[in-house]
């Protein structure tokens, strides 16, 4: 079936909640333990911030996993899992770690290095239920909250209480929860965002889409998010003051 | 944390990016105006196109996991 900007927006809004319509909203694909996303999402919150835009963006979040070959019942070393399983240099692994917290410590964000590393189908499984049963909304908030909590080391989200737990403070029934996380009932929908990143040119993440017609790779710079959001935001005025 | 994360194999890290101080990776994936959808007959635009093409790339973590 031939997909335009509004079906493909719909088909990622299942259970609709909000009624007002935003100026901007922005499609990101992401995982919970992806270091970039964490500091693009900062800067795109910061870039809204910084531009008066917070009642006029909407985020969504989209499934994305870094690595889903990872194990699920290995929880390592964030560190140790890329020396072991990538291959990669102990020494580089940790500087880059260090030039990573920062940026983060720069926009007055935590960052804490040697975090739990496994893999993250569970949490993206339990988005995807909380977007069915509460719609994008709640399920963004969710996400973001635990994606936060991994990287100030507030929480760990390969601890399914955990998981689970938030699921409950967005509003998913504990029961629904526990039979997502664990379950293979929303592997279709986690797929289906990652082939759909993937159709779009994306490679890795975070990866931003604005107004279902802009695409953006990467954790761009703050200034270039305000750009983008002024941008995009007189566009769409302009197009409702034509139509 | 190493090997390019965009797709386009030139960007080796953060600080070559900001070096370049061009959209030189983020221009790889999704490059220039127009680019269809497989599947989608709506076009999409690179971020980079509606800028004028002279924003920082911006950085990834890869499909395989790993992060520049």
């Amino acid at each position: 079936m031939t997909q335009t900007p509004e079906t493909r927006a719909a088909e990622r809004q299942p259970a609709p909640i909000d009624s007002a319509e935003p100026l901007i909203t922005v499609d990101v694909w992401t995982d919970v333990v992806c270091p970039w996303c964490y500091i693009g999402e900062s800067r795109l919150h910061d870039a809204i911030e910084a531009e008066g835009l917070a009642d006029q963006v909407r985020i969504r979040a989209h499934s994305f996993e870094l690595d889903p070959t990872s194990p699920t019942d290995s929880v390592k070393d964030n560190i140790a899992h890329l020396v072991e399983a990538k291959g990669m240099d102990e020494a580089k692994v940790r500087e880059m770690e260090g030039q990573i917290q920062g940026m983060a410590q720069e926009m007055g964000r935590e960052y804490v290095t040697g975090r739990p590393m496994a893999n993250t189908r569970g949490v993206h499984r339990v988005m995807q239920a909380i977007g069915e049963a509460r719609g994008a909304d709640a399920a963004t908030e969710f996400f973001m909250q635990l994606q936060r909590g991994y990287f100030t080391g507030a929480l760990n989200p390969f601890e399914a209480d955990a998981v689970i737990s938030r699921a409950v403070e967005a509003g998913l029934d504990e029961q629904v929860a526990r039979a997502a996380h664990a379950g293979h009932t929303h592997d279709d929908k986690v797929e289906a965002e990652v082939r759909e990143a993937a159709s779009m040119g994306a490679r890795g993440v975070p990866f931003f889409l604005f107004n279902d017609k802009y695409t953006a790779p990467g954790a761009l710079p703050l200034e270039s998010f305000r750009q983008a959001l002024r941008q995009i935001a007189d566009e769409t005025l302009a197009e409702r003051a034509q139509s | 944390m190493s090997s390019p994360a965009n797709g386009s194999g030139s960007i080796t890290g953060r600080a070559d990016a900001q070096k370049a101080g061009t959209a030189t990776a983020a221009d790889a994936v999704g490059a220039g105006s127009g680019t269809p959808v497989p599947g989608s007959a709506a076009p999409l635009t690179a971020l980079t196109s509606l800028l004028g093409g002279t924003i920082e790339a911006g950085t990834s973590c890869a499909a395989d996991g790993t992060c520049d």
